[in-house]
């Protein structure tokens, strides 16, 4: 069952059709039935006609050598009102067999065999009605015939006038049904509407006044499971925020205190230099692992607001300006202002993870390039360098967590963790944006491009 | 009137019957049902053309033609469904009892679908194609005769909607039982189906004397007369005839044989898995 | 094997038994009556029936006692086996005009 609308039309205009149908079908043989005795009542009615009138000639008839030919009956086709009366012929035969009269379409042979009843007999080309009575004081038999097309079609006339509206009603039905279940289905539709219109971070519970009650029950569950939800992302995020404070301040310390040592012991052994580079390496890993739960689409509550990509990028590139001043990189930037709907904080980590990427892999004196333009309904972000690149078939690996590129060969000299694309990835998702790493235009190196939906009425409004 | 519901009903029943017997087996497979396109068309098409060359077709053969193409188009639609019969035994022993549809990922009839929507575009479109000739050649004799057109359409809508109403009510029946239940239900369908198919042709043989008929085995007609409703509804289902003679039953029994070894084997080599899962 | 055996009994045993002349009656179809309505035809022989339609529309001639049936186009004619029949009456009628075309096999010795 895919649609229940299909469903339910479907079954009940095949359901009304039959029990119609069926209706009209036992209406007309009933009718049919009625229309023959009505019929055969009338032939018996000519009988007692021809019994009055012909028996008191019955001696003359008999003496004649010839039987008397009655012409036609002629039918009051003039006066239109009055219907046109079916062909009705008889026969007059005498106790002994002979023909004493008959009206003209009736053959000179004496039609059937001379048994009270009515028959079928076929001749002059139709099939006829005959119905062979006995005349009251035993002095002959009358054979009456009326045509059986014509009584048929006299009577199924009749009868089609109200059947065949029945047959017309079918399409009628059917599409009323259907409208009227539209209607009594809207409200399903209009709940799976605004289940479907809600942001992802909409938790209000469903709005239940003119529900009917089968959905009341569905909206109870689901307000039900929303509450939950709601509170679950609520210690979520305050379990997040404590946890980073609570491993942030003891780095902390533990910075300063090996600090403090460095100054004390001097000159101060190897093993407290690496212990300060551990600290820092591992203050590096937690704000990673934070920011990657931060932007993990689960937990992601913030609402998106319009983002000035372009800004966005220039303040990275500026607040970065000492890391590239170390390795005298030179950065170019090129773009026109770009619009996003977004987050301004991930948009941010985005760019600054791509950007850092770019500094850590590129080697002194090499060349940045950072673009934001838009091309049709799109806005893209562009981070081009000419370090080493991602080799073709290690590409869709480095968004995986805890990935690093040529394993833990790593030479770059800078904290790592194999974090920082996967963030990148999922900043990206919740965008519903794309990313794509290909060659850069270098000789080496990388181009990372990422495509956004553009914020069209902030271009607008502009 | 009557005549033309009676008419139009014989024809339209047995042919909403397949068509549904063959859209509820592809929902249980988890089939889409885009073939009834080109099955419909079929079936359309060739009965126009039937309908079209009627008299030609009377003629050929020494006035034995339609007789040899309804031979042959019973043949093939029996062979289509013998082959439907084939692909689906399996299942009336392997096929779940509770679940309604089977997902076509996991079932056995995967690499058959080809053949399975091929046999089923053939069987439905030359169904159509010689029931649907009549009611053209039927119809078209009341274009001569408008007084009696109105009573023979309003006869024909009739016989069709009720037709198709019983064939939507049996799709949603079959649709609401289980994927093995059914298979059961349509093979033992397809059977009876195949064996009054297989009647019909000894019938168009006899009739052009090809065969020639002994008195019919038994005469069944005072229990139930092929010309009432019980009757006529047993014809579209099996097949029914209330004096068949020696030869039908022989071609009845040809062609069912197919579907009885199909049984017996899909049994075995069901009784012989079983016995070795059990040791 | 049975069923080769049974194709090849029908198949060889056909041909002649189709060959055999077989004694012809006529019946026509006029304004959707059938001529003779009543048919004597000999009982335990088969029959060759020639049934000529001289409307103009189509008629379908359908018998279940005799299990025949078969369109007729109107102005044509067709040609049904029937029988060898047991002595007795059989009905036949016109499927598109069962009104009127109605008629009767009568099987005598």
């Amino acid at each position: 069952m895919k649609s229940i609308r299909v469903f339910l039309v479907v079954l009940l205009v095949a359901i009304v059709t039959l029990a119609n149908f069926a209706a009209a079908v036992r209406g007309y043989l009933g009718s049919m039935d009625e229309a023959e005795r009505l019929f055969n009542k009338r032939l018996l009615q000519q009988v007692d006609l021809l019994d009055y009138l012909l028996p008191a000639r019955y001696q003359e008839y008999l003496q004649r050598p010839a039987p008397e030919i009655f012409p036609a009956l002629q039918k009051s086709e003039q006066s239109g009102s009055s219907p046109q009366i079916a062909d009705l012929q008889f026969q007059w035969v005498s106790s002994d067999g002979k023909l004493l009269a008959r009206s003209a379409a009736m053959p000179d042979e004496i039609i059937t065999d001379l048994k009270t009843g009515y028959q079928f007999v076929n001749f002059n080309h139709y099939r006829w009605h005959v119905l062979v009575a006995a005349a009251a004081n035993n002095s002959g038999w009358y054979l009456l015939a009326e045509r059986d097309d014509q009584r048929y079609r006299l009577a199924e006339s009749m009868i089609l006038q109200a059947v065949s509206p029945m047959v017309i009603a079918i399409p009628l039905i059917g599409f009323v049904i259907w409208w009227v279940l539209g209607i009594g289905l809207k409200p399903i539709t209009t709940l799976a509407k605004e289940f479907h219109a809600r942001e992802a971070t909409d938790l209000r519970p469903i709005e239940q006044q003119d529900m009917p009650n089968e959905l009341i029950q569905l909206a109870q569950s689901a307000n039900e499971l929303l509450r939950r939800l709601e509170s679950s992302f609520i210690r979520e995020q305050r379990f997040s925020a404590d946890a980073a404070h609570e491993l942030r301040t003891p780095i902390a310390a533990l910075n300063i205190h090996c600090e403090n040592l460095l100054h004390e012991i001097n000159p101060a052994p190897e093993s407290a230099y690496n212990l300060q580079q551990g600290i820092k390496r591992m203050r590096y890993l937690v704000e990673q692992i934070l920011l990657l739960n931060k932007t993990s689409p689960d937990h992601f509550m913030s609402q998106f607001m319009p983002v000035n990509l372009t800004a966005l990028t220039k303040q990275v590139a500026v607040s970065a300006s000492e890391a590239l001043g170390e390795k005298s990189l030179n950065i170019e930037f090129e773009g026109n202002e770009c619009w996003v709907e977004g987050d301004t904080a991930a948009l941010e980590t985005l760019i600054n993870n791509l950007l850092g990427n770019a500094i850590k892999y590129t080697p002194p004196n090499g060349q940045i390039i950072l673009h934001t333009w838009l091309r049709d309904d799109e806005v893209i972000l562009e981070v081009m360098d000419n370090g080493p690149g991602i080799p073709m078939e290690q590409r869709n690996r480095v968004f995986d967590r805890f990935y690093r590129l040529h394993g833990d060969r790593h030479d770059s000299g800078t904290p790592g963790c194999g974090l920082g694309l996967s963030i990148v990835k999922q900043v990206v998702d919740l965008h519903q944006a794309h990313i794509r790493l290909t060659d850069s235009s270098f000789p080496s190196g990388l181009l990372v491009v990422v495509t956004f939906a553009a914020n069209k009425k902030r271009e607008n409004n502009l | 009137m009557v005549d033309a519901i009676l008419l139009i009903l014989r024809e339209v029943l047995e042919a909403a019957l397949i068509i549904t017997m063959l859209l509820a087996m592809s929902r249980k497979l988890s089939i889409s049902f885009n073939w009834i396109v080109p099955a419909l068309v079929l079936g359309v098409l060739s009965s126009w053309l039937l309908a079209h060359y009627a008299y030609a077709i009377a003629d050929a053969l020494d006035g034995t033609g339609q007789e040899w193409i309804n031979a042959l188009l019973y043949l093939s639609v029996i062979l289509s469904f013998i082959i439907i019969g084939l692909i689906i035994a399996p299942l009336l022993f392997s096929a779940s009892l509770q679940e309604k549809y089977l997902s076509f990922t996991d079932n056995s009839i995967k690499p058959h679908k080809t053949l399975l929507l091929v046999c089923s575009i053939f069987a439905v479109g030359l169904s159509l194609a010689r029931e649907v000739a009549e009611i053209w050649i039927y119809l078209g004799g009341f274009l001569h005769q408008q007084d009696l057109l109105q009573s023979a359409l309003t006869g024909g809508a009739i016989g069709l909607g009720i037709g198709m109403s019983l064939g939507v009510i049996t799709y949603y029946l079959l649709v609401f039982i289980s994927v093995r239940r059914f298979f059961i239900v349509l093979f033992v369908f397809l059977i009876f189906l195949c064996g009054g198919l297989s009647m019909q042709i000894a019938r168009q043989l006899l009739q052009i004397g090809m065969l020639t008929s002994a008195t019919p085995l038994w005469d069944s007609s005072t229990i139930v007369n092929e010309h009432s409703w019980l009757g006529e509804l047993l014809y579209a289902l099996i097949g029914y005839d209330s004096s068949p003679n020696a030869i039908q039953v022989i071609f009845y029994w040809i062609a069912i044989i197919p579907f009885l070894v199909a049984l017996a084997w899909n049994w075995h080599r069901r009784n012989q898995a079983s016995s070795t899962t059990s040791i | 094997m049975r069923i080769s055996t049974l194709l090849l009994i029908l198949l060889g045993i056909s041909p002649p038994l189709y060959a055999m002349a077989a004694p012809e009656f006529t019946i026509e179809i006029r304004d959707h009556l059938f001529f003779p309505s009543t048919l004597v035809v000999p009982a335990n022989t088969k029959v060759k029936l020639i049934i000529i339609n001289k409307d103009s529309t189509p008629e379908e001639f359908e018998s279940y006692e005799l299990n025949r049936e078969k369109v007729i186009m109107g102005g044509a004619k067709a040609v049904i086996f029937i029988g060898p029949l047991k002595p007795g009456d059989y009905p036949f009628f016109g499927e598109f005009n069962p009104k009127t075309a109605q008629g009767l096999i009568r099987a005598q010795h």
